[in-house]
């Protein structure tokens, strides 16, 4: 365990000492505490804009932070090839990978916290109340992050680390959105084109689950305990398919 | 780990290793590669470029699948764990993570390499002390001059004593002080009696450090013997001629060994080269102050056997 968590502390510390998360941080603060002015004109529901904007804003950078972090991990490794000293000590190519997935999961969701913390800082200065849901919400979009690190990681022994950030934010935006599409589409179509888009409803994952924050928002009731026990088994369930494919690829794959 | 005796470290068998350039086009970089290495042995691993070293390097470090035959070391499959904490492994060209500290750096391989957590320290400071960066290790890596990271490389390769170090092409773009210094660590290695295969295109270094020198051309192994008897193979006769300006084209087997002071010093592979080169001195109408017969160098060798081709 001493060497995944050696590999994983690597990750971690690349990540920071590039400072990408902090401008990013930075670069949302600026966004969503200029959201906040907003409500100092005291119009009716601007709070509700400035948790909506805040929550937006934050999931939708800490998507890319954990992206980008998590698709040049391997790619960088070969092309620079720190793998190969690596992979010569007595590490398996399976302590790398997790190793990595490990290190790109902590700081994401250290991001997470980090925005979070951001977030709560201006609710609390514009005096905006906050309910449990808005804990709800940190912890699933934590576990969406490592759901996210797990696809990115996988695609990165498959595609250029260019190619790989595209395709990757496209899938983690698409895949909160496409269970609305199927639901609309399904209900134009019939026989096997019907039973192939159930397929494709129940197979793909559906990472829309894991946005509460409109719960938070609109001060709807917080989610049950269940309910979160059952996404984070989902979820971890997905990470799980997507690192083992990532995982078969890694192990054949010549460097 | 100690070294046992008569033990074979590495053992390669009819290997081949083919893969497709991205435009599809099938390359054979290995083609039915034989050797063996012993425990204790120096082996030096020459060719020119693309001769199939690197990738030889590869298959036995488990980077790289055979097409066919097979590598082992230590009687095990490239890339087990087991072998592996038996080896240290130096590669061509690594630049080790920029944003690590080289004391950083080598913790990282401390931990990969089982070394307990209350002997890192001492062990890193010595490592550093040796490769000369002892009061660097605080620096980050990403302002290091090549040298600086071949010597972190270094470190991170004799770490904890490994039975087999495969280092490729180990001093390649060093300075000559590095290089010196590389020489130095190798030599006290070899001198406990461990084994070291390595690749190399400085071919004195190749002389002063093997034993064995395993030559390797268009994926096979052209020839192999013990240094000493390659190069007591190699005779060349030296001629010293004064005052001449070397035509453009040499007679064949003919080479310009050296020139100072207005004295050439020309060499010729053999019998035959000597005939060619008097004539042609004759023709320009200079004599011989002196001529001698000497060793040849792995140099010599080297050009001999692979020629002069272009790669």
């Amino acid at each position: 365990m001493e060497k995944i968590l050696g590999i994983a502390q690597v990750a971690i510390k690349e990540s920071f000492r590039r400072k990408d998360p902090y401008v990013v941080i930075i670069l949302a603060g600026l966004i969503i505490f200029g959201a906040g002015i907003f409500s100092r004109f005291g119009t009716e529901g601007l709070g509700k804009f400035v948790k909506d904007v805040g929550f937006t804003v934050t999931g939708l950078m800490s998507i890319l932070i954990c992206v980008i972090a998590s698709a040049r991990q391997l790619p960088t490794e070969i092309q620079n090839r720190t793998l190969y000293p690596l992979l010569a000590k007595p590490v398996s190519r399976i302590q790398v990978f997790l190793g990595k997935y490990i290190g790109v999961g902590v700081m994401a969701t250290f991001v997470v916290l980090l925005f979070s913390a951001e977030l709560y800082l201006l609710f609390w200065v514009l005096d905006i109340p906050v309910t449990i849901v808005f804990l709800q919400a940190v912890y699933l979009r934590i576990i969406l992050m490592w759901i996210i690190a797990g696809l990115t990681l996988s695609l990165s022994v498959f595609l250029t680390q260019g190619a790989n950030v595209t395709i990757s934010m496209l899938l983690a935006l698409a895949m909160q959105t496409f269970a609305n599409t199927i639901i609309t589409v399904r209900t134009e179509v019939d026989g096997w084109t019907l039973r192939f888009f159930d397929l494709l409803y129940w197979v793909l994952p559906h990472l829309e689950l894991f946005d509460i924050s409109k719960r938070e928002v609109h001060g709807w009731p917080p989610a049950p305990a269940w309910v979160l026990l059952v996404l984070t088994v989902y979820g971890m369930g997905y990470a799980l398919v997507f690192m083992s494919v990532g995982l078969h690829r890694f192990y054949k794959m010549n460097l | 780990m100690g070294m046992s005796t008569n033990e074979t470290v590495i053992t390669i068998d009819d290997l081949s290793v083919e893969y497709r350039t991205d435009f599809g086009k099938k390359i054979t970089a290995v083609k039915g590669l034989n050797l063996n290495v012993e425990a204790g042995e120096v082996v030096g691993f020459i060719g020119p470029n693309g001769a199939g070293k690197s990738t030889t390097i590869k298959v036995l470090m488990g980077f790289q699948s055979a097409s066919n035959g097979r590598a082992t070391i230590y009687g095990k499959t490239p890339g087990n764990v087991e072998a592996r904490r038996r080896i240290g492994f130096l590669p061509e060209v690594a630049l080790y993570y920029p944003f690590l500290t080289a004391r950083e750096t080598l913790d990282m391989f401390a931990k990969l390499r089982e070394i307990p957590r209350r002997d890192r320290k001492d062990v890193i400071d010595e490592l550093l002390e040796k490769v000369g960066l002892a009061g660097r290790d605080k620096e980050p890596v990403r302002g290091f001059s090549k040298g600086m990271l071949q010597r972190v490389g270094i470190a991170q390769a004799i770490m904890g004593e490994p039975d087999l170090l495969i280092l490729d092409e180990v001093t390649s773009g060093l300075d000559p002080v590095a290089r010196y210094d590389v020489r130095r660590i190798l030599l006290d290695f070899k001198s406990k009696g461990k084994t070291v295969f390595f690749s190399s295109h400085e071919l004195s270094e190749v002389t002063m450090l093997c034993d064995r020198v395993i030559v390797i051309d268009g994926g096979k192994v052209i020839t192999e013997d013990r240094i000493e008897k390659l190069l007591s193979s190699i005779r060349r006769i030296v001629f010293q001629v004064d005052n001449i300006q070397a035509p453009p084209k040499l007679p064949e087997g003919v080479y310009v060994h050296s020139v100072h002071n207005g004295v050439t010093m020309f060499t010729a592979e053999d019998e035959d080269a000597c005939g060619r080169l008097t004539g042609m001195l004759q023709e320009m109408g200079k004599k011989v102050t002196e001529s001698w017969e000497e060793a040849g160098s792995l140099e010599d060798f080297f050009v001999r056997t692979i020629g002069h081709k272009v790669t």
